[in-house]
């Protein structure tokens, strides 16, 4: 396992209470398991879970695609926003 | 040589005009030749609709469509800053497009002052070359996607709540993805935060809205490097802004793929469960039994001092209160023990058997009232109609309203 820096942004935040937050993942994974420990870690995030964006390293991810962390690599939840 | 005769890119007039963007290395003569041509629809007069009508104006724009319903009010002040006080209850289209026709008289301004819906769309968009996305709510925002894409126009789109904001452009070139594309399904109506709740500082809509403006610029004079395919995330807070690189167009998406199976506008309040507009939704969750109206509550407090909930965030709480007023908050309402709960308002000694419970508007209090009996049984919880907007509107105007 390793430790990875998870960020939330907008609503993923408010629900998290926090802005990020290390959390571990296995070295080699995929979307599925990293969704899918995330929303473990943070059940709050099941209410925004049909719009959660994931990002890694800055990049969209996409279900399928497969994922070797390391240490400094930086996972993003993105929920959209709508206001304006 | 003759010397009263030259060569020239641009009117003199246009020239003296816009000299210091005639500059700009990539933008130059082209590109405002370019603007200069070019119809942009902005959809919203509001708080990122205001930064992006100004500068696309002051920039000479040829012409520029300004579609809103709603009217100014004070509360829009703050962070739609092209309104003056004036301007309070005059319709934002109309105000927003007298606004940057004064501060540039060659521009054409035409005035939607509709509400966007699947009806009239498709007729609206069609004369334009660029659409803004500056609304305010996932319904519109999913229909103004799915109208650029049958029009193959692009889209570029804003939005802002509390600290944050985000700014993409969509359905621009054949790689590019919209917005259907990343958000497939809509989210739950009752996870989406407005900024009539969250509220929002003045200076993220100005920042998103600027950049939006940059980009339908950068658009125009064809700079290859918009972001179309990027999504930019900017955190305030921090002062920190990040661009993640998006997936491609998703051949299966409904309006953008390959087989399309939305080919028309379709019912987007149905499709979302929530309404066009970021207005408060009034629910209605309890009996009348156990609710009481402020007329009621005011009564009760004049015979004897009651016991008063307050579910509302910290923050509200601190902007005005009840004196009686205790602040529970209703994530608290959900998080703490009975025991806790008692303890906070003072139950445990006294022969008290009814609590009110109050909140902004009259909705979590009710959400409050709901969770509140299953953990103190003997209590009778009964919510304020309408919370303290209505206590303002009826009992005491001096209470602030926010």
């Amino acid at each position: 396992m390793i430790s990875i820096k998870v960020l939330f942004f907008g609503e993923a935040c408010q629900l998290v209470g926090k802005r990020e937050e290390a959390i571990d993942f296995p070295e080699e994974t995929d979307y599925e398991e990293i969704r899918k420990t995330i929303l473990e870690n943070y059940p709050a995030l099941q209410k925004i879970e049909k719009v959660m964006m994931l990002a890694v390293d800055q990049e969209y991810a996409n279900p399928g695609d497969r994922f070797e962390l390391v240490r400094f690599t930086e996972i993003a939840v993105i929920p959209p926003l709508s206001g304006g | 040589m003759n010397d009263d005769q030259w060569v020239a890119g641009i009117s003199k007039k246009d020239a003296g005009r816009y000299s210091r963007q005639l500059l700009v290395d990539d933008f130059g003569v082209s590109g405002q030749k370019n603007l200069k041509n070019l119809n942009v629809l902005i959809v919203g007069a509001g708080g990122l609709g205001c930064p992006v009508a100004t500068y696309l104006g002051a920039a000479g724009i040829g012409t520029i469509g300004i579609v809103d319903y709603d009217h100014i009010s004070l509360d829009n002040l703050h962070r739609q800053v092209a309104y003056k006080e004036d301007q309070v209850g005059k319709s934002k289209a109309q105000a927003l497009a007298d606004n940057i026709k004064l501060q540039n008289s060659d521009l054409n301004v035409q005035v939607h002052n509709t509400s966007l819906d699947s009806s009239n769309a498709m007729q609206l968009f069609k004369n334009y070359e660029i659409v803004c996305d500056c609304t305010d709510n996932v319904a519109t925002r999913y229909l103004i996607n799915d109208v650029c894409v049958l029009l193959n126009i692009p889209l570029v789109s804003g939005s802002a709540l509390r600290w944050d904001g985000q700014l993409s452009v969509y359905h621009y070139g054949s790689d590019c993805p919209c917005y259907r594309c990343l958000f497939p399904s809509p989210p739950d109506p009752n996870s989406v935060t407005n900024c009539n709740e969250g509220g929002v500082l003045g200076p993220i809509v100005g920042v998103i809205g600027s950049m939006q403006a940059l980009e339908v610029m950068k658009i125009a004079a064809k700079v290859r490097t918009t972001l179309a395919g990027q999504l930019l995330l900017f955190d305030g807070r921090e002062g920190k802004s990040r661009t993640i690189r998006l997936r491609k167009r998703d051949p299966k998406c409904e309006v953008c793929g390959d087989n399309p199976t939305i080919t028309a506008p379709i019912d987007y309040v149905l499709f979302c469960g929530a309404g066009a507009h970021d207005k408060i939704e009034n629910l209605k969750l309890l009996e009348l039994s156990d609710r009481v109206n402020v007329t009621e509550y005011r009564n009760k407090r004049r015979e004897q001092k009651p016991v008063l909930l307050d579910t509302r965030p910290s923050l509200e709480f601190e902007i005005a209160h009840l004196p009686e007023a205790i602040n529970v908050t209703l994530k608290e309402c959900r998080s703490l023990s009975a025991e806790d709960i008692s303890n906070r308002l003072g139950l445990q000694n006294t022969e008290h058997s009814d609590v009110f419970v109050i909140c902004h508007r009259g909705n979590d209090s009710q959400r409050a009232v709901l969770l509140l009996r299953e953990k103190l049984v003997d209590i009778k919880f009964r919510d304020i109609i309408g919370g303290y907007e209505q206590w303002a509107l009826k009992i005491n105007d001096m209470f602030p309203l926010y």
